[in-house]
């Protein structure tokens, strides 16, 4: 009787076929699944979009690290070597002036290369015939020959002759100072080579300045700006959310004066949001910091010498774990530290003294709860076409971390109209770790958003979507390393009834 | 693609069931006493002169499995479900296959030595192949056809079906010459198309294992004439042309025959419907090749377009578009080869033989029926047969003769007292003439 009443089915469906509107096709039985978006997030780029302020970097063994860095503090030989002013004669009574050089920033010359600059001799006299005047520095020698001057000085009639001899120019002239000592040396001849005394004799120069000085360099104490590095990568965590293991701070030095420099550290300290600072303890600090110079002989080279404050040498990793947001250091330079007695040390035109100062944060550590919170424009609209279902998200995590998330869904004035979950929801779980924390696989994990009928008529108004996500690095406090290539693959999909 | 498919699919097979009734088995019992379409044109007419008034004619043969397509609403009314017609489906292919057959006049003149008649009818065909398959992805959706179908999980599903439909007028001209024992006679037909629809499927798979991945391979094309407007992965319009346009969709086709009569016996041949339409206005709706979509690649989730969803849309469209072209196709009808034979063993017995072959859908029947006719006005009688998808089938068939006034039913299957091994079968025909002399 089942086969007759089909045929009588049939045979109704068929009277009536393409007209008939009580007859609907029934699709309570429908549920399609649609893919609709398949991508991922990436490290890098969720670290992109957490951090500004800083550099971000891939560490040698991949590790994701990001770098702050702050001024260059530079010191060149102009700051701290200025040029002698000349101007005031130095008068030549006899035929040999010994003059002691001064000893300028606390050093005393043994040897020198001038700069720029001019001297001239200024010259009177009464004699009325003519006059020969020779003018020679022994301690001063230019292209391999003395620096001498020799005038003749005619006889004009007056009862006073008188006049300058120059300018001739400094630079390049060697000097050569015996016991800080310059001799200047003149003879004056009349006629049948009669010597006599000039009553005016006088040795001017414009500036003093050196190409290249050596001698001994006291100690001076060289000024270098403060400089505070702002770090954002704390921002958002609560206290001790973000525990990174081996936070480091790098000092570079880069010098080519030649003379020892020791670091005199004023501050160098850690400054959270709120709380006080935290200064920075450390062993080099109590040692000191000397830093390397080109010797004697290597003028012109630059000598690096580099200062890292890291876990095994330091407190950093609790000052940084303190919510670190402002690293502050005042570094002024001594030079000749030791004071090192008959030391010999040297200062070129391009003599330059640098401090950098960075911070490299390697993200490997441990995370709890960190926030990432953004907004999404969306036009819900689109939901009227589903009839009810579920969002399915497959995740397929490389990232040693998991994520719990809550989306809030916003009209077009912004109000909240309502909440995805009840309350926070896993999104992916951590994907497996090797023994270095680094990521060894992936996690694959499956969650379904409700597209419920009843709130779809609401949600169709949403306009934005702000997503709320904390992130974890496993449970157990385990230490993970985030890597460049380590991403969060995400296929979304929807599963239900369609219009 | 769902919405088309089963936008296509529902009306398909909601046509395809219109067409009451089967193939001509028993009516050729009555082929010496009554005027129908199809029948014999070398056959003599049964009177002088013959007024062929309206004759309604259809078959109907499905399998569909055993479960129910149409279900009970709660408001009375019936919902035709996909998802319960293939929990009946115990094997992959099935079939619907309908033809009616309307005829609005037939004037007849019967002389000493020929005859002629004029006629005009309405025709329709439909045939649909599908699987089990198809139906469960229509039904259940891809995901839910996954929860329901082993299968489903484990390999690709072939959905490869086939759909057929058309229909068309005909003026028939037919005549037949007398000679002795013999008569032969020919009948040509001038068609006119009202609307195709047929497809051409090389290869239709989906591949549903990962409900976040679609992956089909495909190979097809429809035509379609005066039928489907346009087509595409979330619409389908029927077309609003005028498929009764004169001349719009011109065809031919010719029948002939052949008749032994011997005083106590006759045997008749046919060869019928050997013709086509051309369809000249007509579209090709194809796909070619493999899609794989996994939703819009390359999102990166941190900065999410606002308009995602029209992304999605236009990616969908984009990916399940359909290639549309005019096409000019030319369809052949259904042409079968009947062989019919009688043995009259006295003025109210009637044995009859009958044997028919479609050769364009590979099928045919061997018939043998008896008629009764206890008084000079009415004829009753019943046939056995057998087709070549080995069903048998039990027919019967009436006739009265009041005068001038002649009319029969018959049909090829009565399943309330014959039930078919796979198969439903319905067929039927009715007709009323006036004969006289």
């Amino acid at each position: 009787m089942k086969g007759i009443r089909t045929i009588l089915v049939w045979l109704l469906c068929a009277g009536f076929a393409c007209n008939l509107p009580e007859y609907y096709l029934d699709r309570d039985r429908e549920e399609w699944a649609l893919p609709l978006l398949n991508g991922e997030i990436k490290a890098m780029t969720l670290l992109e979009n957490s951090v500004t302020l800083g550099e971000i970097r891939v560490s040698q063994d991949g590790t994701l690290a990001i770098h702050y860095t702050g001024e260059i503090l530079q010191k060149t030989k102009k700051d701290i070597f200025q040029p002698l002013p000349g101007n005031l004669p130095i008068p030549m009574t006899d035929t040999l002036n010994e003059v002691t050089l001064p000893v300028v920033n606390n050093m005393i010359i043994r040897r020198a290369v001038l700069g720029k600059g001019n001297y001239s001799f200024a010259f009177g006299h009464q004699e009325t015939e003519p006059v020969s005047l020779q003018l020679w520095i022994p301690e001063m020698v230019y292209q391999g020959q003395t620096v001498q001057h020799k005038l003749e000085i005619p006889y004009a009639g007056e009862t006073n002759t008188s006049g300058i001899s120059g300018p001739h120019p400094l630079e390049d002239i060697r000097l050569i100072p015996v016991n800080n000592k310059v001799g200047l040396h003149y003879r004056a001849l009349a006629s049948g080579n009669r010597p006599f005394l000039l009553p005016s004799l006088f040795f001017y120069y414009d500036q003093l300045d050196f190409k290249y000085v050596e001698g001994f360099i006291g100690q001076n104490i060289y000024d270098l700006k403060s400089d505070t590095i702002e770090l954002d990568l704390y921002d958002g965590f609560v206290q001790g959310g973000l525990y990174i293991d081996e936070p480091r701070v790098t000092m570079q030095v880069v010098s080519s004066f030649g003379f020892p420099t020791k670091a005199l550290v004023h501050t160098f300290e850690m400054r959270s949001g709120q709380g006080a600072p935290v200064s920075f303890q450390s062993k080099i600090l109590d040692e000191g910091m000397f830093f390397d110079y080109p010797a004697l002989g290597q003028a012109g080279q630059f000598k690096t010498t580099t200062f890292v404050f890291d876990p095994s040498n330091s407190n950093i990793r609790e000052v940084f774990n303190a919510q670190a947001r402002f690293l502050i250091y005042d570094v002024d330079a001594l030079s000749n530290p030791l004071l090192v007695p008959d030391s010999s040390y040297f200062i070129t035109d391009s003599s330059r003294f640098t401090i950098h100062v960075s911070v490299d944060l390697p993200l490997r550590g441990r995370i709890r709860q960190y926030p990432a919170s953004k907004i999404f424009n969306l036009d819900g609209g689109q939901l009227s076409e589903l009839k009810e279902g579920r969002l399915v998200v497959q995740t397929e995590n490389g990232l040693p971390l998991s994520a719990s998330a809550q989306i809030y869904l916003n009209d077009l004035s912004g109000m909240l109209i309502d909440s995805v979950f009840t309350g926070y929801k896993d999104l992916f779980k951590p994907a497996p770790t090797d023994s270095e924390g680094k990521a060894a696989g992936t996690a694959s994990y499956q969650y379904e958003i409700p597209v419920p009928a009843a709130r779809i008529g609401a949600w169709t108004k949403t306009r934005s979507v702000r997503v709320e996500v904390f992130f974890d690095s496993p449970p157990g406090g385990q230490v993970v390393g985030i890597r460049a290539e380590d991403k969060l693959n995400i296929k979304l999909g929807f599963i239900g009834k369609i219009k | 693609m769902k919405h088309t498919l089963r936008r296509i699919l529902t009306p398909t097979l909601m046509c395809a069931v219109t067409a009451l009734s089967a193939q001509d088995r028993g009516i050729s019992l009555f082929n010496n006493t009554q005027i129908y379409t199809g029948r014999n044109p070398a056959l003599p007419f049964p009177k002088e002169f013959v007024i062929g008034l309206p004759e309604g004619a259809g078959s109907l043969v499905l399998e569909t499995g055993k479960g129910p397509w149409l279900i009970d609403r709660a408001d009375g009314g019936k919902d035709f479900s996909l998802a319960s017609g293939w929990a009946g489906l115990e094997k992959n292919n099935y079939f619907i296959d309908g033809e009616w057959k309307v005829r609005t006049f037939f004037l007849g003149k019967k002389w000493k030595y020929g005859q002629l008649g004029l006629s005009h009818e309405w025709e329709g065909h439909s045939s649909l192949r599908f699987n089990k398959d198809l139906v469960g992805l229509l039904g259940f959706g891809n995901y839910g056809y996954l929860q329901v179908e082993p299968r489903a999980s484990s390999q690709p599903l072939d959905l490869k079906s086939e759909g057929e439909h058309f229909i068309f007028q005909a003026f028939t001209l037919q005549s037949a010459l007398f000679r002795n024992k013999w008569s032969v006679g020919a009948a040509v037909r001038y068609l006119g198309g009202i609307q195709d629809f047929h497809t051409d499927i090389l290869k239709l798979k989906a591949d549903i294992r990962d409900p976040l991945v679609l992956k089909m391979e495909e190979d097809w094309s429809f035509y379609s004439a005066d039928l489907v407007e346009t087509f595409s992965v979330d619409s389908i319009r029927l077309s609003k042309s005028n498929g009764l346009a004169p001349g719009r969709h011109p065809g031919f086709a010719f029948s002939i025959g052949v008749q032994y009569k011997a005083p106590r016996w006759r045997a008749a041949l046919q060869l019928k419907d050997l013709g086509s339409i051309r369809w000249r206005k007509g579209n090709r709706f194809s796909r070619s090749g493999n899609t794989l979509y996994q939703g819009i690649q390359g999102i990166d989730f941190l900065n999410l377009n606002e308009n995602i969803f029209d992304q999605v849309r236009d990616t969908l469209h984009a990916l399940a578009g359909v290639e549309k072209s005019e096409a000019s196709f030319t369809r052949s009808l259904p042409a079968s080869l009947l062989a019919e034979n009688q043995v009259y063993f006295s003025d109210r017995w009637t044995v009859g033989f009958s044997a028919d072959y479609i050769f364009s859908r590979d099928y045919g029947y061997l018939m043998a029926g008896a008629v009764y006719r206890p008084f000079p006005i009415w004829s009753f009688g019943g046939q056995m047969s057998l087709d070549t998808r080995k069903d048998w089938n039990l027919g019967l068939l009436t006739s009265l003769e009041l005068g001038v006034f002649n009319l029969f039913f018959a049909t090829d299957h009565v399943p309330a007292l014959w039930k078919l091994n796979k198969a439903d079968r319905l067929q039927a025909r009715f007709g009323l003439a006036l004969m006289w002399d």
